[in-house]
């Protein structure tokens, strides 16, 4: 029971389990804090290390993602009441002119596991959608995904827009998918890049210096 | 009726007479014939045909394959041909080839099932081998325009080398520089010979080449029109554009036109042959002439020659002279101060000229090679390791070294680079085009790959039911999410294509191939992936944990229809396959997508029945998934997997796999795909040219993009890898053909 029962349910994807051990743990007064951040972000943090090691695979970080989440609707309320603060806000979406949401889709999950507050903007962004939506909702980091390589350009353009926009460097910019590579973020003078989920939620910490 | 005997009566003489006269054979006195000929008009006698050509076992026709019969030069070149053959009591069966070869092969089984006794031909391409069907049955033959190679053969020809060099002299004469070239199809002897004798006129005026100005298309309006439009949007300003033939300066005039450029004031136009009854009232265009009614006369003579003759004589090769006709479309009336309008009737011009254009001389003819040594695009294309060749291939998939790397796309949907490769503009519907599409014909997909020495085609199986596409803002379609939703969806899935459909097009693509050199490997799609896309990827990856009996289930119903495609086209085709390909994922960039153990469950078995047919033939098997391969190549050959494709850059070191897999895992691709949409060309040739050196040697890697080749990816980018995959990829650079005979390699028996 408590801590360590969440931490077990989220880490093997147990999305019942997560709810009720949550919902045991709170009645046990365990403070929800404890259980977000002692828990839940642990275990994900696990999930993840697992992840990049080669011992867990994408559905074990989706399952446990939807743990997280289960554990977190039951967690929500008492956060926000207590004005507790996500880690920071992340606006995600896929570039101008690409429809693939999968990658994207799966990085929203991780960060989200991870205490961030994600916007998803979904897909085909134009750069203006997501400098003005980075701006509007004070987020810290865009996240850029790309499936296709004739749209990797978009990515370039939404950096340039933020630039234009005076926000370079307040606004971290991190991207990924299939086509992407560390050179090409470092030429078109993005802030990160992450060759999957779990290593993107480990960039959005190193961006905000929390990691 | 009368008989011939009556005939013999009438006139009196004897039966063989009258049939001497009737078969026009010589040494028949004048006043016998006429004799013979009056008795056979008052008795009102016709020749059985069919009990004569029993009898002489001669059909007294001739084949005529000529590529355009709407082109004047055709016209004119058949009018000679059939003159001379209706003079020895000849008919002519007339075949338009458009330059098409499955067209060309169609023709020729059909005119030597005809039993016609000799053919004249212009062949589509230089490569004698293409002629086989006439070599095999020994008839008598004349290669008419065109040069072939590795056939000893009677030709007939104008000298396109002279006639080039003579309408680039004159336009460098008038000053001109930047003169371009728009040539035709790249395996015909005298597009090459036309590009030639422009680069012998460039050279000896000193004037350095640029390959840019150098265009091939197709001997048609639309590809002069086309590849016009090419020069114009490139910048490259040419002062002066020489068409290859007269049809294709039609094409270059509307081009001009709809781009409000007026000829010769913005830009001088000059053509090989003429449109000769238009020249008479309004002579404008600057041309070489050929002798087309010569052409076509000698070459019936030449075939009579060796028809009347029993003997097996050497080839003869008759080079006729052309005719430089200088008229107005080259600017020379600009350059003698005499830039009046046109209006007609065109007022007589005394300095309106006709040259005589004499064929070079062995000298010249030497020298005209030695000018072509610094241009790319054409003289790659004339040698042989530059055409495709399904056994290139086949060797190197076996790990064999080979004359070239061969070169493969297993995708291409951009509509430009189709056009661009083709010369000409294209009819498809591309507006809906998905990534792993075919969007073009397998005629089109093998002329495609033949013009680009690619050494095979894909011809695809698909079954993906239920998957969701939206369009993207260029047009294109792209999967987003599936739409079976329960164990009730899976008795409703959306039905496969029509086997006999899908079997009908592998016979077309076949077909097409013919001769080409170009291979063909099925292409299927699987069952992993497709199950996943069918239910939606994110949901599909809750399912190996929510019900995994749900996602294996249809994952059976896919296999088990995929296993029944695969094992028709195995028992129908698969002596003429190259491979087969499946066509699944299993991977993303960090390796396979699901625990390895639970991976192990539920692919290697089904995927052994997917490929058990093609194994009982012996043919290789390949395997596409994007993604890091380094710990699912194990798992793949295991299975029986012999080719891995696409080998993402992204995710994986080809160097390091090709070490470790050398001799058991054929790599295909690698190439990245935004190198191609973003690079320049010399950075492509430059990787290209590492690829070539470190991956060629010991075989077992065929070049390729990494990724489809999609609209975004220029032609010129894509030719820059295929021209150094030619350049650098070829046994002349790399030095290491010495092809070791130790592993039986099975030869298709295509080129």
């Amino acid at each position: 029971m408590g801590i360590e029962s969440v931490y077990e349910a989220v880490l093997n994807g147990d999305a019942k389990k997560a709810s009720s051990e949550t919902q045991a743990a709170l009645a046990a007064n365990v403070p929800a804090e404890e259980l977000l951040h002692k828990a839940c972000i642990p275990a994900m943090t696990e999930v993840g290390r697992q992840f990049e090691a080669g011992e867990k695979f994408v559905p074990e970080m989706l399952i446990s993602a939807r743990a997280m989440q289960a554990a977190m609707n039951v967690l929500r309320p008492i956060l926000v009441e207590k004005d507790i603060k996500a880690l920071g806000t992340v606006v995600v979406g896929t570039v101008s002119g690409d429809l693939h949401d999968i990658g994207k889709n799966l990085v929203k999950m991780m960060l989200e596991g991870a205490g961030f507050n994600v916007i998803d903007l979904g897909v085909d962004v134009s750069p203006q959608k997501f400098v003005q939506t980075a701006r509007d909702q004070s987020a810290q980091i865009i996240g850029l995904s790309a499936l296709l390589t004739t749209t990797m350009p978009s990515m370039k353009t939404t950096i340039d827009t933020l630039k234009e926009a005076g926000l370079h460097g307040k606004i971290k910019v991190m991207i990924g998918g299939a086509p992407i590579t560390q050179d090409f973020a470092n030429e078109i003078g993005a802030d990160g890049f992450a060759p999957d989920a779990s290593s993107a939620t480990r960039k959005a910490k190193q961006l905000l210096g929390a990691a | 009726m009368s008989t011939i005997s009556d005939v013999a009566k009438r006139a009196g003489v004897s039966v063989v007479t009258v049939s001497r006269v009737i078969n026009r054979a010589s040494h028949v006195n004048p006043a016998t014939r006429e004799n013979v000929e009056r008795a056979i008009s008052e008795l009102g006698y016709v020749p059985n045909v069919v009990a004569r050509s029993l009898r002489s076992r001669r059909t007294c026709t001739l084949g005529l394959l000529v590529p355009d019969i709407a082109n004047a030069f055709w016209t004119t070149l058949a009018r000679g041909v059939e003159d001379s053959a209706q003079r020895r009591g000849y008919s002519v069966f007339l075949c338009n080839t458009d330059e098409n070869l499955a067209k060309q092969h169609a023709y020729l089984s059909v005119v030597l099932s005809q039993r016609v006794d000799g053919v004249i031909i212009a062949p589509t391409d230089s490569d004698g081998s293409q002629l086989v069907l006439l070599r095999n049955q020994n008839v008598p033959c004349v290669v008419v325009d065109r040069r072939v190679h590795g056939w000893e053969v009677d030709t007939v020809r104008a000298d396109s080398i002279a006639g080039a060099r003579a309408l680039i002299q004159h336009l460098i004469g008038l000053g001109h520089q930047r003169i371009a070239v728009l040539s035709g199809p790249l395996h015909t002897s005298t597009a090459e010979e036309r590009v030639r004798g422009y680069c012998m006129a460039l050279a000896e005026a000193g004037i350095p080449l640029d390959h840019r100005l150098i265009k091939h298309g197709e001997y048609r309006s639309i590809s002069g029109e086309y590849l016009t439009y090419q020069l114009l949007d490139e910048g490259l300003q040419p002062t002066a554009i020489f068409a290859a033939n007269n049809v294709m300066a039609k094409g270059v005039m509307d081009a001009l036109e709809k781009r409000g450029l007026r000829i010769p004031e913005d830009v001088a136009l000059v053509c090989f042959d003429d449109f000769a009854d238009l020249s008479s009232i309004f002579p404008f265009l600057t041309a070489v002439v050929q002798p087309a009614y010569d052409i076509g006369s000698n070459a019936a003579q030449l075939l009579f020659s060796r028809l009347d003759s029993e003997a097996a004589w050497q080839p003869r090769h008759v080079v006729l002279p052309l005719r430089l006709v200088i008229r107005y479309s080259c600017g020379r009336q600009l350059k003698s101060g005499g830039g009046r309008g046109l209006s007609l009737p065109i007022p007589k011009d005394p300095q309106l000229r006709s040259i005589l254009v004499k064929p070079l001389n062995p000298e010249e003819r030497r020298s005209s090679t030695a000018c072509m040594a610094g241009l790319v695009r054409s003289d790659w294309h004339s040698a042989d390791y530059d055409k495709s060749d399904v056994n290139r291939l086949l060797k190197v998939l076996h790990h064999q070294p080979a004359d070239r790397l061969p070169h493969l796309e297993v995708w291409v949907t951009s509509r430009s680079v189709y056009e661009h490769v083709l010369g000409r503009e294209l009819k498809y519907e591309f507006e809906a085009v998905r990534l792993d599409s075919q969007p073009v014909s397998p005629e089109d997909a093998i002329e495609f790959a033949r013009r680009l020495g690619m050494d095979a085609v894909a011809c695809n199986f698909s079954w993906r039911p239920n998957n969701l596409y939206e369009r993207a803002p260029d047009g294109s379609e792209h999967y987003v999410n599936g739409s079976v939703r329960s164990w009730a969806g899976l008795d409703d899935l959306e039905p496969p294509p029509s086997l006999a459909d899908q079997l009908n097009q592998l016979e077309r693509y076949l077909r097409a191939a013919q001769g080409s050199g170009v291979g063909v490997y099925a292409n299927f799609t699987s069952f992993f992936d497709s199950a996943m896309r069918a239910v939606g990827v994110i949901d599909s990856l809750y399912l190996f944990y929510d019900d995994r009996r749900f996602l294996e289930t249809l994952m059976d119903i896919l296999l088990e229809h995929q296993e029944r495609v695969m094992r028709a086209v195995c028992d129908r085709f698969a002596e003429e396959l190259a491979f087969v390909l499946v066509n699944d994922e299993i991977a993303h960039n960090v390796g396979l997508m699901i625990r390895p153990d639970m991976f192990q469950e539920i692919f290697p078995e089904r995927m052994r029945r997917l490929i058990a047919p093609a194994r009982e033939y012996g043919k290789l098997a390949a395997f596409h998934t994007r993604g890091r391969l380094d710990k699912v190549l194990p798992i793949l050959y295991d299975i029986g997997f012999e080719i891995a494709h696409p080998i993402e850059p992204e995710c994986n070191n080809i160097f390091e796999l090709k070490r470790q897999w050398a001799g058991k895992m054929a790599l295909m691709g690698g190439i990245p795909a935004s190198l191609l949409a973003y690079g320049h060309r010399q950075k492509i040739q430059e990787t290209v040219k590492e690829y070539s050196m470190q991956l060629t040697p010991g075989g077992g890697y065929v070049l390729g993009s990494a990724a489809p080749i999609v609209e975004g990816i220029s032609p010129q980018n894509f030719l820059a890898m295929i021209e150094a995959v030619h350049q650098y990829g070829s046994f002349a650079e790399l030095g290491n053909a010495g092809l070791d005979p130790a592993v039986e390699i099975p030869n298709l028996g295509l080129t």
